[in-house]
């Protein structure tokens, strides 16, 4: 993965959270890694192909999730144990994300997204591809910090 | 005005409904994706209205503009997607779709290509 790969990543989780959460959401530490081995409580994951392959990934904790789903619905709230509308709200704001950034690499026919997928728990490792690159991003906002994670080369 | 909302996401439904009640649209059916809209809309125009996603599992929101054209449906159709790739824009549009907001979308912008789509 070429490191400049996660530039339109970045301009559209800053876009999507002030234009749909009415959030700044600002970029923090960016970093290398073989596995996502911090993962936070929820990890919404989207799968990218076409004439590139990789995925495209948001990871919070628990109480941030909630807080970002519920400023995406207006500021309407969420019961506790109400998991379900948190999973649906992260999965489409990483959709968003996703679906946001890969227009900016103008492929032509357009790069494909998977439907979401959402992993929960409190222990859980996300390994990439063997042999591929994974950028880190840490985000910090009013509603939490969470993790943007791509994974994206050249090729099928 | 009668409308359809069709996403997979509840959140983004909810979303989109709160958008429309501030225009004062409340006459609101939803669908969780392209079949169960086919399924609502069928041939006739009982809506004034039908906002779209794209990717959707079961039946995307693409092939059910297609099959709801052919049915001979002449509703409006706004495509609400994060597909904002031209090709995808005049696929859509050649598919029957009459105009097209992406995601991420502020929730006026909503009710502007309304204004614009539904004369």
């Amino acid at each position: 993965m070429k490191v400049e790969y996660i530039n339109p990543f970045i301009e559209s989780v800053t876009n999507t959270f002030s234009t749909m959460l009415d959030c700044d959401a600002e970029r923090g530490e960016i970093k290398i890694v073989d596995e996502m081995v911090d993962p936070r409580n929820i990890t919404a994951l989207i799968g990218i192909s076409g004439a590139m392959t990789g995925s495209v990934s948001l990871g919070f904790p628990r109480k941030t999730a909630k807080q970002c789903v519920e400023a995406l619905m207006g500021g309407m709230e969420i019961e506790e144990d109400d998991e379900d509308t948190v999973i649906d709200g992260i999965s489409e704001l990483v959709n968003i994300i996703g679906g946001s950034a890969k227009s900016k690499f103008e492929k032509d026919p357009p790069l494909e997204l998977s439907l979401p997928n959402v992993i929960t728990g409190d222990n859980y490792k996300v390994r990439v591809q063997t042999g591929t690159m994974c950028v880190d991003v840490v985000f910090e906002s009013k509603l939490g910090s969470f993790n943007l994670r791509v994974t994206l080369r050249d090729g099928k | 005005m009668r409308v359809l909302i069709v996403d997979d996401s509840m959140v983004i439904r909810n979303v989109i409904k709160k958008a429309l009640s501030v225009g004062g649209i409340t006459d609101i059916d939803q669908a969780k994706d392209g079949q169960e809209a086919v399924d609502m809309v069928g041939g006739g125009d009982d809506y004034q209205l039908i906002l779209m996603d794209w990717n959707m599992p079961n039946k995307t929101g693409i092939e059910a503009v297609i099959e709801i054209r052919a049915n001979g449906s002449k509703t409006p159709i706004i495509m609400c997607t994060t597909e904002s790739e031209k090709s995808r824009v005049v696929e859509a549009l050649k598919a029957g779709a009459n105009n097209y907001i992406i995601k991420p979308f502020k929730a006026e912008t909503i009710l502007e290509k309304i204004n614009q789509t539904v004369k």
